[in-house]
C-alpha cells in the first residue's frame, strides 16, 4: 500500500496535466494491484450477483415468454445490488486502511482522487458484468452478446459509479455505513435504472434505434450532469 | 324537466377523509414543533439550575 | 427562551388569516365539480402541499450550497428545517393524491409521473435525514447534508422526465389513456382563484413553519452546547 501511495506523491512534481493523469492512473493501479492480491471485491460481487440471479430464477417464473420482458430488469437489479457491494467495500478499504489520508497528502487536485476511484469502481463493475452476461446467457439461453447491449451497460455503469462513488465517500464515514449507501443511492440512481432497463429491453427485442434512443440520451445526459456535480462536490467531502 | 348531464359523484366521504389527513398532519406537525420547543426550554432551565448549583462549589474550590 | 420576534408574530397572523380564507374558498366559494363531486376540493390543498414540498427541496439545496460557501451554521439550520417541513408536506401530497384517486379511478395508486416523483422525493428526504443521523461531527454533518441535498435535488427533474418518457411509451391500463392527465377537469374561474389562493396560502404556511423550525434548531444547538460545557466542568 505504501509504495502505491508514494507513487501518487512522486507524481505531483511533473507537469500539471501529466501529473493529474498520472495521479488518476496511480490510484486506479493501486486498486487493481490490491484487488489482484486479495480478490475480495470481485469475489464477493460475483458470488452475490450469481446468488441474486438464482433467487430471481425461483422468485419469478422465468419461462420462455416472460424471460424476454424480464431479462433486462433482472440483469440491472443484479448489477445495482452487486454494485452497491463493490462501492461500499471499495470506499471502506480506503478509510479503514488509512489510504485516504495518504492520498490526500499528495500534491494533486482532489478530483484526481475522485476520478481514480470512479475508474477503479467502474472497472470492477464492468468485470462483474462481463462475467454475469455470459452466465445469464448460458443459464437462460438468451443471446446477450449484442454490441448495443454492451454500450448500454457501459453507459449505465458510468452513471451508477459516478454517483455511487460520491455517495459512498460520504456513507462510509457515517455510523450506519453499510445500510446507508443503498438508501442514499437508489432513489438518486432511479433514472439510470429505468433508462438502462428500457434500452436493454429495446435492444434485446431487436427494436429499431429510434424506439429507445430517448433512453440512451437520458443516460448520457445523466452521466454528464452528475459527473459535473460530483467533480464540484467531492472536494467538500474529503476536506478535512 | 330535461337533465342535461348526470349528477356529480357522491364523494363527500372521500373529501372528508382527504381533508382530515391534510389538516390533521399539518396540525400534528405544528403540535410536535410546540412540544419539542417546550421540552428544549425545560432542558435549558434544568441546565441553568444545575450550572447555578455547580458555581458556588467551583468557586470555593 | 428568546421571545418571538414581532415580524414572526405578524407573519403568523397573516398566515392564519390566509388559511381561514383559503378554507372558505375551497369549501364554499369554489363550486362543486361536475363529474368528481366533492372530493375534487382535495385537489386544491393536494397540489399546494406538493408545491411546498418542491419549494422546500429547492430551499434545502440552495441553503446547503450557501453553507458550503460561507460555513455559517445558520444555513445548515435552514436546510434541515426545510427538509423536515418538506417531508411532512410531500407526505400530505402523496396521501391526499391517493385519496383523490380512489373514487375516480378505483385505485389508491396510479403510476402517474407526479405521484411517483413525489414518492421518490419523500425517499430522498428521508435518506437525507438518515445520512445526517449517522454523522456525529456537526460540521461534517452539515457538509454532507449540503452535498446530498444538492445531488438529490438535481436528480428529481431527471427522475420525473424518465418516468414521463416511460409512461408515454408504456401507457398504463389504469386511468385515462393520456398519461399526462392527472384527473383532468375543467377549472372555472372561481376554482382557479381558489387554486391560486391555496398556493399562496401554503407558501405563507411554509415560510412561517420554516421560521419556527429554524428557531427550534437554534435552541436545540444551544442546549447541546450547554450540555457539552457542563460535561467538561
Amino acid at each position: 500500500m505504501a509504495e502505491e501511495v508514494g507513487a501518487v506523491g512522486r507524481v505531483g512534481s511533473k507537469s500539471a496535466a501529466g501529473g493529474y493523469l498520472r495521479a488518476v492512473g496511480a490510484i486506479l493501479w493501486k486498486d487493481i494491484a490490491a484487488e489482484m492480491r486479495s480478490r475480495e471485491l470481485l469475489g464477493s460481487m460475483l458470488v452475490f450477483a450469481f446468488l441474486v440471479i438464482l433467487i430471481f430464477n425461483f422468485a419469478l417464473e422465468l419461462d420462455l415468454r416472460v424471460r424476454q420482458t424480464v431479462t433486462s430488469g433482472v440483469l440491472w437489479v443484479t448489477f445495482a445490488f452487486a454494485g452497491t457491494l463493490g462501492l461500499n467495500r471499495s470506499m471502506a478499504i480506503e478509510k479503514d486502511r488509512g489510504c485516504l489520508d495518504g492520498l490526500l497528502l499528495a500534491p494533486v487536485d482532489r478530483s484526481a482522487l475522485y476520478f481514480g476511484k470512479v475508474l477503479s469502481n467502474l472497472l470492477f463493475m464492468l468485470i462483474v458484468a462481463a462475467i454475469i452476461l455470459p452466465l445469464y446467457s448460458l443459464l437462460y439461453n438468451v443471446n446477450l452478446f449484442l454490441p448495443g447491449l454492451i454500450g448500454v451497460i457501459v453507459l449505465g455503469s458510468i452513471g451508477y459509479v459516478v454517483v455511487g462513488t460520491l455517495l459512498a465517500a460520504m456513507a462510509v464515514q457515517a455510523r450506519t455505513r453499510d445500510i446507508l449507501l443503498p438508501i442514499l443511492l437508489f432513489p438518486v440512481i432511479l433514472p439510470v435504472l429505468v433508462a438502462a432497463v428500457r434500452a436493454t429491453t429495446g435492444i434485446l427485442q431487436g427494436l429499431p434505434l429510434e424506439d429507445y434512443q430517448a433512453w440512451l440520451n437520458l443516460l448520457i445526459a445523466y452521466d454528464v450532469i452528475f459527473l459535473g456535480v460530483a467533480i464540484v462536490s467531492f472536494d467538500y467531502i474529503v476536506e478535512e | 324537466m330535461m337533465f342535461l348531464q348526470e349528477a356529480p359523484a357522491e364523494t363527500f366521504n372521500y373529501m372528508a377523509f382527504g381533508f382530515i389527513v391534510i389538516l390533521g398532519t399539518m396540525g400534528l406537525y405544528v403540535l410536535s414543533l410546540i412540544n419539542r420547543y417546550r421540552n428544549l426550554e425545560r432542558d435549558m432551565e434544568l441546565l441553568d439550575e444545575v450550572s447555578a448549583k455547580a458555581e458556588p462549589s467551583t468557586e470555593s474550590a | 427562551m428568546e421571545p418571538i420576534p414581532r415580524n414572526l408574530k405578524i407573519l403568523t397572523g397573516i398566515t392564519i388569516a390566509l388559511f381561514l380564507i383559503a378554507l372558505y374558498m375551497v369549501f364554499i366559494y369554489a363550486p362543486r365539480e361536475a363529474v368528481m363531486g366533492d372530493v375534487q376540493r382535495v385537489f386544491y390543498f393536494h397540489v399546494a402541499a406538493g408545491w411546498v414540498g418542491a419549494v422546500a427541496f429547492l430551499v434545502t439545496a440552495i441553503a446547503g450550497g450557501v453553507y458550503l460557501a460561507k460555513r455559517d451554521r445558520k444555513w445548515d439550520r435552514v436546510a434541515v428545517a426545510s427538509v423536515e417541513i418538506g417531508v411532512v408536506f410531500i407526505f400530505i401530497n402523496i396521501v391526499s393524491g391517493a385519496i383523490w384517486a380512489r373514487p375516480i379511478w378505483n385505485t389508491w395508486w396510479t403510476w402517474d409521473p407526479r405521484l411517483v416523483t413525489a414518492t421518490i422525493m419523500l425517499l430522498l428526504y428521508l435518506a437525507y435525514l438518515m445520512l445526517r443521523q449517522g454523522i456525529d461531527d456537526p460540521d461534517r454533518r452539515a457538509r454532507f447534508g449540503a452535498i446530498y441535498g444538492i445531488v438529490a435535488f438535481v436528480s428529481v427533474p431527471i427522475t420525473f422526465l424518465s418516468i414521463r418518457i416511460f409512461r408515454t411509451i408504456h401507457p398504463v391500463v389504469i386511468g385515462s389513456g393520456d398519461p399526462t392527465a392527472e384527473g383532468a377537469f375543467d377549472m372555472t374561474p372561481p376554482m382557479l382563484q381558489a387554486f391560486m389562493f391555496s398556493l399562496l396560502t401554503f407558501t405563507f404556511i411554509y415560510m412561517t413553519l420554516l421560521w419556527y423550525r429554524v428557531r427550534l434548531g437554534r435552541l436545540s444547538e444551544q442546549v447541546e452546547e450547554r450540555k457539552m460545557e457542563m460535561m467538561s466542568i
